[in-house]
């Protein structure tokens, strides 16, 4: 997989600021360089960054690709069409453009993955930071807790969440939420471990800083790189599980466009129509790809194992 | 090692009982009245309070909690609000079918992944290599429910050749819902076998071990993987729980008469005992899983066996300390 190439020199730090940088900030910036560097040499995982950024642009701009009239516009006379001029992906059992919901529920599975992620990564680091900077009675408590939830499998933790607290699509960001945070604790915790018996610290100690300074100017910042990494690998864990959900009927609700939902629509169709499980599907195939292509990139140009 | 595997079983008591707290709080929060759902939408309320008074749930939480787990000591997990039988019944009906499902699964993804996955490993950058990483990152980004309705759509409804719902036809049946339910895990399976097969096999000792004229499959089988088995294992066993979860998806796509298709259904029906019972099954399932994988380790592994048994250490969350997480997932 690696390719041996003479490293080019990094871009002076000083250039962009106009000051002279300190020892740590040439540092921090040839490490940022370096790692787009890296990036940028897995042709596979920039193509996934840029499908990624497509899908993205796609599910902001929903309203100028396609009319957001036709996302619920049922329209008996064009029930079950294929794919075709008026229709480009074809329409579903009530006669409504399966195009139109195709770009529109983009919107519902991005914001659900990355409403999720923003969670459970703030959850997470909380937790993570206070069981690995704390330590002690605490720390026992919260991580044998997280063991315990992590005997739950996934999925059907978020299903008996939903299963309490009702569908809907705030319902269904709270229990994948829920279910990957015990994820993310253990991350930041193990990665706040190691950057804990740092020279750094040791040295902001000495200095008199406060726990909090501490936990805020150089824990958390040092601890990015594997919180990025697992953020973006579960990237495409989330878009499965939210639309498996929603397939089973227990998350979004019709008529929100959501690719899981419209796949569970179309199920009773699917004899006389396989257009309609195509689109929809393809689209998470396509999404959760570019999503598992950028996170195996992000993680291979981390891995400090590859840094010679 | 008998020692070390009653300590295990030991362990597993509170774990087991801190999952089936954290399920039975959750579900307590249902909105569901289950005397109204008994008794009807007209029934009359001095017969809805003395109903919920039958049934305990007039009580506090913990006092609730306490009965209920009082009753499953008792091998009684509570009577189904919708046919008011004992729900256990209804859950040893289905669970074979569940388990013939995920059982079939893990046995495709162990012994095919690591094949493919050593195989991907040992011709590193054929032809053969490249075309398995692309699929296992193509299998790996397909949902399961989508796969078995694509399989579906072509087998069945095309071809005519397998049965899309029920188990009637006998394993016919289960070929579909176990390549959908096994594709993203075969997938995962694949890149750690290759992956740990690759630090392993440029190490020293397979060097040695060819130097002593072993055969080249000996090499690959009994020094190699031996030594790469462990993330795998690891992967194997988490991947269970992926695997139940599924089984939930694959169930209702297939309309087979398992326990997640039951809990599906009883929580469409806000059935809480059953969906409680159908839960807390498969959550006991998998910690027995993860016991069995933790056993697993010291059996392959003489280094985990030494370390572990005879010090009186706690093996538990010890394995994989200060090490981040994404490590082990990574790779």
């Amino acid at each position: 997989m690696m390719r041996w190439k003479e490293k080019e020199p990094a871009v002076p730090a000083g250039e962009v600021t106009g000051r002279v940088p300190t020892e740590e900030e040439e540092f921090i910036e040839k490490e940022k360089f370096e790692f787009w560097h890296r990036f940028c040499e897995n042709k596979t995982a920039l193509l996934g960054l840029v499908v990624m950024v497509i899908i993205i642009l796609m599910a902001v701009f929903a309203n100028v690709i396609a009319d957001a009239e036709l996302v619920t516009l049922q329209d008996i006379s064009v029930r079950s069409q294929g794919p075709g001029a008026g229709h480009l992906f074809g329409t579903d059992g009530y006669g409504r453009d399966i195009f139109t919901r195709v770009v529109f529920g983009a919107r519902s599975s991005l914001f659900i993955a990355f409403s999720t992620i923003f969670i459970s990564c703030l959850a997470g680091i909380l937790l993570g930071v206070l069981c690995g900077y704390r330590g002690g009675t605490v720390d026992t408590i919260v991580m044998r807790i997280v063991d315990v939830f992590m005997c739950l499998p996934p999925l059907l933790f978020s299903l008996s969440i939903v299963a309490a607290i009702g569908n809907g699509m705030g319902n269904l960001i709270l229990a994948v939420s829920i279910t990957m945070t015990p994820y993310f604790t253990r991350v930041v915790r193990a990665t706040v471990l190691s950057v804990n018996s740092m020279d750094y610290i040791e040295a902001a100690r000495a200095n008199g800083a406060t726990d909090l300074h501490i936990i805020m100017r150089h824990i958390i910042p040092n601890c990015m790189g594997p919180i990025i990494v697992e953020a973006t690998i579960s990237l495409s864990t989330m878009i499965m599980i939210a639309a498996s959900l929603s397939f089973i009927g227990m998350g979004v609700q019709p008529p929100t466009p959501e690719w899981g939902a419209m796949l569970s629509d179309a199920r009773e169709y699917m004899r006389d129509a396989p257009w309609m499980v195509l689109a929809p599907g393809l689209a998470i195939v396509i999404t959760s790809l570019s999503f598992n292509l950028l996170g195996d990139g992000v993680r291979d140009a981390m891995d400090p194992r590859q840094k010679k | 090692m008998a020692k070390y595997v009653l300590k295990r079983i030991l362990i597993l008591i509170p774990i087991m009982i801190a999952v089936s707290f954290i399920v039975f709080s959750i579900l307590y929060f249902t909105p569901a009245d289950p005397a109204r759902i008994m008794l009807g939408a007209s029934a009359p309320q001095d017969a809805l309070d003395k109903m919920r008074a039958e049934l305990g749930l007039d009580k506090p939480f913990l006092v609730q909690y306490g009965n209920y787990m009082w009753g499953v000591l008792h091998g009684d997990f509570g009577v189904s609000y919708r046919s008011r039988q004992s729900v256990f019944l209804e859950i040893f009906a289905r669970f074979p079918v569940t388990l013939k499902l995920a059982g079939l699964s893990i046995v495709t993804v162990s012994v095919l992944g690591i094949f493919l996955g050593v195989i991907s490993a040992v011709k590193q950058y054929s032809i053969l290599d490249r075309i398995l990483t692309v699929f296992s990152m193509m299998a790996a980004s397909i949902p399961s429910f989508w796969l078995g309705l694509m399989m579906m759509l072509f087998f069945s409804l095309k071809l005519g050749i397998l049965p899309s719902y029920g188990v009637e036809s006998g394993w016919k049946s289960y070929v579909m819902p176990v390549i959908a339910l096994s594709l993203p895990s075969l997938a995962e399976v694949i890149r750690m076998t290759r992956s740990a097969m690759l630090d392993t096999i440029h190490q020293d000792y397979i060097r040695t071990a060819r130097a002593k004229g072993r055969m080249e499959g000996g090499v690959i089988f009994g020094h190699a993987l031996k030594n790469a088995l462990m993330p795998v294992i690891t992967v194997i066993g988490s991947n269970f729980g992926s695997l139940l979860g599924g089984a939930v998806v694959i169930e209702t796509v297939f309309s087979l008469p398992g326990l997640g298709n039951l809990i599906v259904t009883s929580i469409r029906t806000k059935d809480v005992p059953q969906v409680m019972a159908g839960t807390l099954f498969i959550a006991f399932l998998f910690c027995v899983i993860l016991l069995i994988v933790d056993v697993a380790y010291t059996v392959i592994d003489p280094r985990v066996r030494t370390s572990y048994i005879g010090t009186g250490k706690r093996p538990s969350g010890k394995r994989d300390r200060g090490k981040p997480d994404s490590e082990v997932k990574a790779s």
